[in-house]
């Protein structure tokens, strides 16, 4: 196994069976991908692509990866109804996430609005991949963009192989011993406990949950799940969303919608879905299992112990 | 000396020592050492020339650099144009390597590489297990 750091995260290249040695040109690949990526989607680098974007004044021809990675946010948005929509980016700003930090390390003495913006106001051009952005709208492709960046780091590897980047990870082939790749969901009430163990084949895993970003606003507590219906903070009655989906890019987005749907609502957008599940947990600590989950019996088990 | 009044050439002819006559000579060939030289020379310089041109005729040619010339250009606008300064439908698609960017005529853009960050070799748990967790 290989870790670096990238995008605000620890990021691991798992490789069951293949020596460090081996596995060092492979990690060396992913590395440079993910700072690629970071180079290009980061909203925090003033000079990464997607900022240079975002202050454009006029229509900005980009490259072939944000290009796309905006049309198929502009596609996501539609088919989750603006649950998810990354156009929420001057929302999170006005809100005091204006710049990476670990939690609680912000402190706003106020906190403002945006008025509602939407990825779906872009104006694409595909024959010269040209951009326009109205005033207000800012993008923020975050965790779609890791999503993205994960599954073309997997794409790279062969057999049983995974990349993880901090909870968002596409777990490629059987896993390590043939038998599928066991998933830890952490407990959102308890960092050091893990709520539900799922055995997982040839698919990737994402959790959406605002305990590990927030800051404090003149002593209240803000956090960046962002209700693009509202521009404000999230108010679920879910603490956590993990969803099990084929693509990492899709996890993050699905994890984000239901997240904003609650648990009811959630359910049934998810359910019947085919190579879909989830695992959602409520206020109580409830668990709810959604869609293709497989369960491994050792729940509750301490973190710890792996 | 026989006689005094002859011509000089008589009597230079006269005091020539006297060689016996043969009949019928065969053609000599009389060469001199600069004449064998010039003769061989020229055989061998005929016979490079047979086999360049023997050889020439198989060979292709080895291309010509044709001579770049800038030809003076009138040209009314600036030398240098940044691609976002065109109007949209007249920007080239540029394909970039991965980890490249275009730079912007509006930033300054210290570097266009990404910096890739170091990976660093983890004990691989015995039983692997990956943990999600919002991040």
């Amino acid at each position: 196994m290989h870790t670096f750091r990238a995008m605000n995260t620890d990021v691991a290249v798992i490789a069951p069976g293949r020596s460090d040695r081996a596995l060092a040109p492979l990690a060396a690949e992913v590395a440079a991908l993910f700072a690629a990526s970071e180079r290009r989607f980061s909203r925090f680098d003033p000079d990464s692509e997607l900022s240079r974007l975002n202050r454009a004044t006029a229509p900005m021809a980009v490259s072939r990866e944000l290009f796309h990675a905006v049309r198929r946010a502009r596609s996501y948005a539609i088919a989750t109804h603006g649950l998810f929509d990354p156009g929420v980016g001057a929302a999170l700003i006005a809100s005091g996430y204006d710049r990476s930090f670990a939690p609680g390390a912000l402190d706003r003495p106020t906190a403002g609005a945006a008025p509602p913006a939407s990825v779906l106001q872009l104006e694409l051009d595909a024959a010269t991949r040209t951009v326009a952005r109205p005033p207000g709208v800012t993008i923020d492709l975050g965790g779609m963009a890791k999503g993205l960046t994960v599954d073309r780091a997997a794409a790279l590897g062969t057999g049983a192989f995974a990349v993880d980047a901090g909870g968002d990870a596409m777990l490629r082939g059987d896993g390590p011993d043939g038998d599928g790749w066991i998933v830890d969901v952490e407990d959102p009430r308890d960092p050091a406990r893990v709520i539900a163990s799922l055995r997982v084949r040839d698919r990737a895993v994402a959790t959406s949950a605002p305990n590990r970003r927030w800051w404090r606003v003149g002593g209240a507590i803000a956090h960046h799940r962002i209700d693009p219906r509202t521009g404000r903070a999230a108010a679920s009655d879910l603490l956590q969303a993990t969803v099990v989906a084929p693509t990492a890019e899709l996890a993050d987005v699905l994890a984000k919608t239901a997240f904003l749907l609650g648990a009811r609502a959630a359910t049934r957008f998810l359910d019947g879905r085919v190579g879909l599940g989830a695992v959602l947990v409520d206020r109580g600590g409830g668990v709810v299992l959604v869609g293709e989950v497989e369960l491994v019996a050792d729940v509750g088990r301490e973190v710890a112990d792996a | 000396m026989t006689t005094t009044t002859a011509s000089t050439t008589t009597a230079t002819t006269t005091d020539r020592p006297t060689e016996p006559r043969r009949a019928k000579q065969a053609p000599r060939i009389g060469l001199s050492a600069q004449e064998w030289r010039l003769y061989l020379l020229s055989g061998l310089a005929a016979v490079y020339s047979a086999a360049w041109f023997a050889l020439a005729a198989g060979v292709e040619p080895a291309p010509v650099a044709a001579a770049v010339v800038d030809e003076p250009v009138a040209a009314p606008g600036p030398a240098t144009v940044w691609i976002d300064q065109l109007p949209p439908a007249a920007r080239p698609v540029v394909v970039l390597p991965p980890g490249w960017m275009l730079a912007s005529s509006s930033t300054t853009v210290t570097t266009v590489h990404a910096a890739i960050p170091a990976t660093r070799a983890t004990p691989t748990p015995r039983r692997v297990r990956v943990r999600t967790r919002s991040s």
